[in-house]
This record gives C-alpha cells, structure tokens and sequence, in this order.
C-alpha cells in the first residue's frame, strides 16, 4: 500500500499497529476443530440401513415367492390343506373388534404425526443446510 | 522457512483433509477474533462469531472461487455475522446512539486512560476504538491495521465506497480525539486541537 498523504492517516495507522490483534481465548482452535470434526462424521456416518445389494436380494426374493405362487404346482404345499385359511375372512374377524372413541382419536392422531414426520425431517434438514 | 499458501491448505481441504484447515485456523483466527471482538466489545460473545466463521467458512469453502484473498472472503462471513449478531440483540441501534451521545461523556471515558507506558497506551488505544460505533471500528480495522484498499473494504461490507470513506474520515477524527483527550503526547504537539 502506498504511504499515505495526510499525516493524520499515518499516525492513526501508527496506533492501529501500538494496539496490535487481540488474541483469541486458547480453546478456540480447539472448539473449532471440535465442529468442524463433528461436521465431517454427521456425513461420514450416513449410511442406509439396507444396502442397494440386500434391496436387490430382497427385491429378488420377493419376485421368486410370486413365481413360486403362481407356478409352482401349490397343491402338493401342506398349506393347501388347511380349510381355516381358505375360508377366512377378514370382514368377519374384524366385525368382532370394539374399540372405544378414545383408542380411536388416539389412532387418529397417531396417523397424523406419522403423516408430518416427512415434513418435519425436511424441515429440520433445509435449516440443517 | 517457506509459509505454504493459503491456497494450498485450501485445496487440501477440499481433498477431505480438514486438518489443513487447521492451520488456516491458526494463521487467521487471532485476526478474525481481533475485528470481531472491537464490533461486539464482548469477549465471549466474539469467541463464539469467530467460531461459526470458521465453521461456515469451512463448509461453505467449495463454493471460495478464489476472486479474493482468503482473509477477505474470511472476513466478509465474520463482519456479516457479527451484523446480524448486533441486530439481533438490537446492540447496533443501541451503538448509533452511543456515539452521538458520547461526546459529552468523553471526559469520564478516558478519564482512566492517562499516565501510560507502553503497555497501556496499547490498551488505550484499544480502548479507544472499543468507543467507535462497531462499523467504523471494523472498517479502521480493515483499512489502517490490515492494510486493505477502500475496494476491498467494498467488497466485504457492501458498503459504497463513498461511505465508507466517510466513515473512516470520522472514525479517525474520532479516534483520534479520543487518543488526545487520553494525552497522547504526539497528538497533543502536532494537531492542538481536532
């Protein structure tokens, strides 16, 4: 930088130096270092809980069980040869079930947190950002 | 010894080795620190500024083009927290006010800042500056003790070149007022009065 003109900028820059930097507390480095690693280990430690190989191996599994149902001669299965589970009927065995308006605003709003849990995630995750 | 570039720790960095932005800590946090802490005048407090800049510089540093310098880029996420800080706790309006007001008071402020050696005239100094309005004394920071040109003052305060020259014209009246009413010898003898 070139010397300045005015001799008062020149003393005031002569202060600025008398008074030098005012050094950070010692644990700052630290505390710092200390986000920055907690900040790399938040992205290091996702990983999804089922891998794209065992979705393929579920997703492969499944689509075998359909062919095994459809193809397979079902009637040689001891499953067959059960009349209950041939005759069952959900509607029926649901009739049965009572339940108090209570228990009932309690499913409601269980059904309704689960619905806002997305939102709240993405909300939480754009503020995260 | 050869200082490795800033640059250099920077692409470091970006390679997935943070502990190179370790030492970018070292080389600039006293730095930050120093602007921050004459904006806010609480130590804490500009501990915790200086922390987040880092933390933000550092996940936001894919995004350093590297138009400026690193200390400027570092220096414009640490003067807008500080801003928003003061804002935040409604400190700025209350330091716009201080500083019409405290020309009447100049007399008990730097009462306890006579009789100085060199160590205290330090801390006068600083003290002197701690009674800037927190803008004046990021940009007499910026400009006398950093040595940055008006363009890049610009460039990490959005303020007008106009206006900060201004600002620096009567933040250094103002400082220096202050130094001479401290009995700052060389003032006294070469300026009488401001």
């Amino acid at each position: 930088m070139e010397p300045f003109k005015d001799p008062k900028d020149a003393l005031t820059r002569k202060y600025m130096n008398e008074a030098g930097v005012d050094p950070a507390p010692e644990d700052t480095y630290m505390a710092i270092m200390d986000q920055i690693t907690a900040l790399n280990t938040y992205s290091l430690v996702y990983k999804p809980l089922i891998s794209r190989r065992g979705w393929a191996l579920i997703l492969g599994g499944f689509v075998l069980f359909l062919i095994g149902i459809f193809w397979l001669p079902i009637e040689r299965f001891y499953l067959n040869n059960l009349p209950e589970l041939t005759s069952f009927n959900l509607s029926e065995y649901l009739s049965g079930i009572q339940m108090s308006s209570t228990t009932l605003y309690a499913i409601g709003f269980l059904g309704l947190f689960l619905v806002q849990l997305p939102f709240l995630k993405r909300l939480l995750d754009s503020k995260k950002a | 010894m050869i200082k490795t570039t800033d640059q250099h720790h920077i692409e470091q960095t970006l390679a997935g080795n943070p502990q190179a932005f370790g030492e970018l800590v070292r080389r600039y946090q006293d730095y930050v620190y120093t602007v921050v802490n004459r904006m806010v005048q609480h130590r804490e407090e500009a501990q915790e500024i200086t922390q987040d800049t880092f933390v933000k510089a550092y996940s936001s540093l894919t995004s350093f083009r590297g138009d400026s310098k690193f200390s400027s880029w570092l220096y414009t996420i640490a003067y807008r927290k500080t801003l928003d800080r003061l804002k935040k706790n409604k400190r700025y309006v209350a330091y716009e006010g201080l500083e019409q007001i405290s020309d009447a008071d100049q007399d008990v402020e730097t009462h306890g800042l006579k009789r100085m050696m060199a160590q205290e005239r330090s801390e006068a100094i600083k003290q002197a500056i701690a009674a800037l309005d927190p803008v004046s004394s990021a940009l007499i920071t910026f400009y006398y003790y950093e040595e940055m040109s008006v363009k890049e003052i610009e460039a990490i305060t959005d303020l007008t070149a106009d206006n900060i020259k201004v600002k620096l014209h009567r933040g250094r009246k103002r400082l220096l007022s202050l130094l001479q009413q401290s009995n700052f010898p060389e003032i006294q003898q070469s300026y009488g009065t401001l």
